[in-house]
């Protein structure tokens, strides 16, 4: 039987005059491909046990090895507990000396590799900052001129991220996580950082947070006993040991971020926008003063799954949620322009590519990517989560323009554009049947081309209103084929992962085993008219009337 | 949300429009976790001008105050020939989890005082994210209190107390503690609602039969800082 190969689940693109790389996030390593002939160019981990400096840059002789897995297994499994297991307990520098007496952590058993689940690069192409799910390690490596991926810090965060991202100068890491937190990180760990209570923990005897003169209620006082029963305050958690900062926080799931500028009294200003399950999108001023809220965009039913800001209309918020609906923001204000039911929109489409495993109703947008190839040729793709269709967007001021739906050999994952090839490439998931998040392909279905190419169709403008111009795509096989190295599910060393994957008949859920890893947005919808959840479904109720009254009156910001 | 349903007698009295009748005022005043709504009624009279609203979480709860405001809005009806409201017409109640959707029902530098009486002390140590009061949420109080408008709060937990204290303006309140500043001693002997909040709230009367010890702290919201440069 053919092992089901991870698909390429996040892309990220360096092209410039020296390098010219698709980094693709598949599973639990990154591949390096050549954007020139689609060859990979390496994978990250390595097998080969190179810790040492070299770049390979100077070793033109050495050919790149593969990731071998059947006999590389050993070196595989080792150089990855080392890089993850113990990189997660502490900082760890490639190269770095272990101190004198300093003991080596004790191995942890479980050698299930971490799954890469966020992507992203330094504009120039020389670092690119990775995330790895299972760990919750924010990973920076080096970028070699032959795609070779250096680790260079490993740094583990207190809860799972959801969302990362770049200030606009590039120094410095954000991460959004599940608890609704946003942290700083400078892009490479500061040398010497020393937490900054150091002192040894005094264990502090045991003093009550009440007396008995305290007012109560049940679940108090239980608290309270249990407080009493144990002798000694455990000594407080510690904090992380790098440099970071808790820049603002929501009472909610985080599910994205993103970065913004706006011209505030003459200045360019930076600002922060995050979106939470409780279908707010907070506005705050960018660091030093993430603490102050400028404003909020309101008005979802569902959760909001994904921001992205116009790069060349910066001050227009594109927002994706469950419900599904796209909508348009004057973030500044806090005032939403457009609101465009995906249900309603696709109607067509979706009859000729129903997802198979689940109502309209269930679909979240997965994806919304901004193309701009020159003033005439602008657009937005979109995607919903586990269907093989791309929406083309066109944006008039505050609008959107549906001008085109591409059709995919499986559903979309994600998508880089090629500016200077005029070209995007789209990642699709080669695993799942297309529509389906929860069937596997039968075995003839998996030879599609994991990566497909689409390139703008130049002679066919597409003017959508007087000088407002939108992309048209079409499917191009010949600009560049990519190879990828197979990694093959199955063939990975931890036995309960490989069979984990393996379809499960009675599996229950809403996404395969794979699926839940390279999907999952639908966990973030709250079950409605359960009795369950009566608590959330007033919640989200409540959200929904409330963002409703806000919209008659939106707030007016100085 | 319409707050006409609310607050009636504050409705705009223009039958001939089809735009949707709207208030007269706003809300100024919310009691975060507003229980059995005994400080709000008291409030009331003291100012019958403003608009105050209870928030609570609990569904049973926020019933009962929707009702006692009921049963005194009949026992203080309004007429026609009268100048001024009277008292309870001012006050009503909503079920809601602050926590989260605060912003749902407040613009930005809506409110002028809010109240957060006797909250839920949350002992256990991972429990403590559920608490009323953190730098993130504190972030969002001064997002819809006006500058110069107040955060009230009363315990009678000490440990608690002193974590509202320095999660406003302390140690463990970051960048968000130039927001806030603390409101004096002598500022609070004066301010009636101080006075209201340890003695007329359930809490409050609970905690003086026992005899334990009210913790007190008030804190002014600052205006918000210039851009850096």
């Amino acid at each position: 039987m053919t092992g089901v190969r991870f698909p390429a689940h996040k892309l990220h693109c360096i092209d410039n005059e020296d390098k010219r790389i698709l980094l693709t996030a598949t599973g639990t390593c990154i591949q390096s491909l050549s954007l020139n002939d689609g060859k990979c160019m390496s994978v990250w981990p390595r097998s080969d046990d190179t810790d040492s400096d070299d770049d390979d840059d100077e070793l033109d002789g050495r050919p790149v090895k593969r990731l071998k897995l059947e006999d590389g297994q050993d070196n595989f499994l080792r150089r990855q507990e080392s890089e993850g297991s113990e990189a997660s307990i502490e900082i760890k520098t490639e190269g770095r000396q272990r101190q004198k007496g300093e003991r080596r952590k004790p191995k942890i058993p479980d050698l299930t590799l971490p799954h890469v689940s966020h992507l992203v690069t330094t504009s120039d192409g020389k670092h690119a900052i990775a995330i790895t799910a299972e760990d919750k390690a924010v990973r920076v490596f080096s970028v070699s001129r032959k795609g070779r991926l250096r680790q260079l810090s490993s740094r583990s965060m207190p809860k799972k991220s959801c969302a990362l991202t770049l200030t606009a100068d590039e120094t410095t890491i954000l991460i959004a996580d599940k608890f609704g937190d946003v942290y700083a990180l400078p892009l490479h760990p500061t040398a010497g950082y020393q937490r900054k209570s150091e002192t040894p923990q005094v264990q502090t005897n045991f003093k009550p947070s009440a007396t008995a003169l305290t007012v109560h209620t049940k679940g108090n006082l239980e608290a309270l006993r249990q407080q009493q029963t144990q002798k000694q305050i455990p000594p407080k958690k510690e904090g992380l040991d790098f440099e970071h900062r808790l820049l603002l926080g929501h009472v909610s799931l985080l599910t994205d971020l993103a970065i913004a500028q706006a011209e505030i009294q003459g200045k360019q200003r930076p600002f922060i926008l995050t979106s939470d399950r409780d279908e707010h999108i907070r506005v705050s001023r960018g660091i030093p003063q993430a603490h102050i809220i400028h404003t909020f965009c309101l008005g979802h039913t569902e959760f909001v799954s994904k921001l992205c800001i116009i790069p060349w209309a910066k001050n227009v918020l594109v927002a994706g949620n469950g419900e599904p609906s796209l909508r348009v923001y004057d973030w500044q204000r806090g005032v939403e322009t457009q609101r465009l039911d995906l249900r309603e929109t696709f109607c067509r489409d979706l009859e000729t590519c129903l997802p198979l495993d689940r109502s309209i109703g269930k679909l979240a947008v997965s994806g919304i990517w901004p193309l701009s190839y020159n003033e005439k040729s602008r657009g937005l793709l979109v995607a919903l989560e586990g269907l093989s269709l791309l929406f083309v967007f066109a944006l008039t001021r505050f609008e959107l323009r549906h001008v085109q739906t591409l059709n995919l050999d499986g559903n979309a994952l994600d998508v880089v554009d090629l500016r200077e090839q005029h070209a995007v490439v789209v990642s699709i998931d080669s695993v799942h049947k297309p529509c389906s998040v929860k069937e596997y392909r039968d075995e003839d279905g998996r030879d599609v081309d994991p990566v497909q190419i689409f390139t703008l169709r130049p002679e066919q403008l597409h003017e959508v209103e007087a000088e407002i111009f939108g992309v048209r795509l079409e499917r191009n096989a010949n600009l560049v084929s990519f190879r990828m190295d197979g990694i093959s599910i199955e063939s990975l060393s931890n036995k309960r992962e490989a069979t984990g994957y393996n379809q499960d008949k009675g599996h229950e859920k809403m996404y395969s085993v794979l699926g839940e890893f390279i999907y999952g947005l639908e966990n973030l919808r709250k079950r409605r008219g359960k009795a369950t959840d009566e608590e959330e479904d007033d919640d989200n109720d409540e959200a929904a009337g409330a963002a409703e009254g806000g919209l008659e009156e939106a707030p007016q910001t100085a | 949300m319409d707050w006409t349903t609310h607050f009636p007698a504050f409705r705009i009295k223009d039958t001939t429009s089809n735009i949707p009748v709207k208030l007269t005022k706003q809300v100024e005043i919310a009691d975060i976790g507003c229980g059995f709504g005994g400080l709000i009624v008291s409030l009331s009279p003291l100012y019958p001008e403003t608009l105050m609203l209870g928030m609570e979480l609990r569904t049973q709860v926020t019933n009962y105050v929707i009702n006692r405001v009921a049963a005194l809005r009949s026992q203080n009806p309004l007429s026609s020939g009268q100048q001024t409201i009277p008292p309870y017409h001012n006050i009503s109640a909503i079920r809601s989890n602050t926590m989260k959707f605060l912003p749902n029902y407040f613009r930005q530098h809506q409110l002028s005082k809010i109240f957060l009486c006797f909250p839920d002390p949350h002992f256990k140590q991972r429990k403590h994210k559920a608490r009323i009061v953190s730098a993130q949420l504190n972030a969002e109080y001064a997002y819809v209190l006006k500058p110069g408008g107040k955060v009230y709060t009363i315990t009678d937990v000490e440990e608690l107390h002193e974590w509202m204290v320095k999660h406003f303006e302390g140690e463990e309140a970051g960048d968000v503690s130039e927001l806030w500043e603390r409101v004096s001693q002598e500022e609070l002997d004066a301010d009636p609602c101080v006075r209201v909040m340890s003695e007329e709230t359930e809490e409050g009367k609970k905690v003086t039969r026992n005899g334990g010890t009210k913790y007190i702290a008030v804190f002014r919201r600052r205006k918000d800082p210039g851009w850096p440069d």
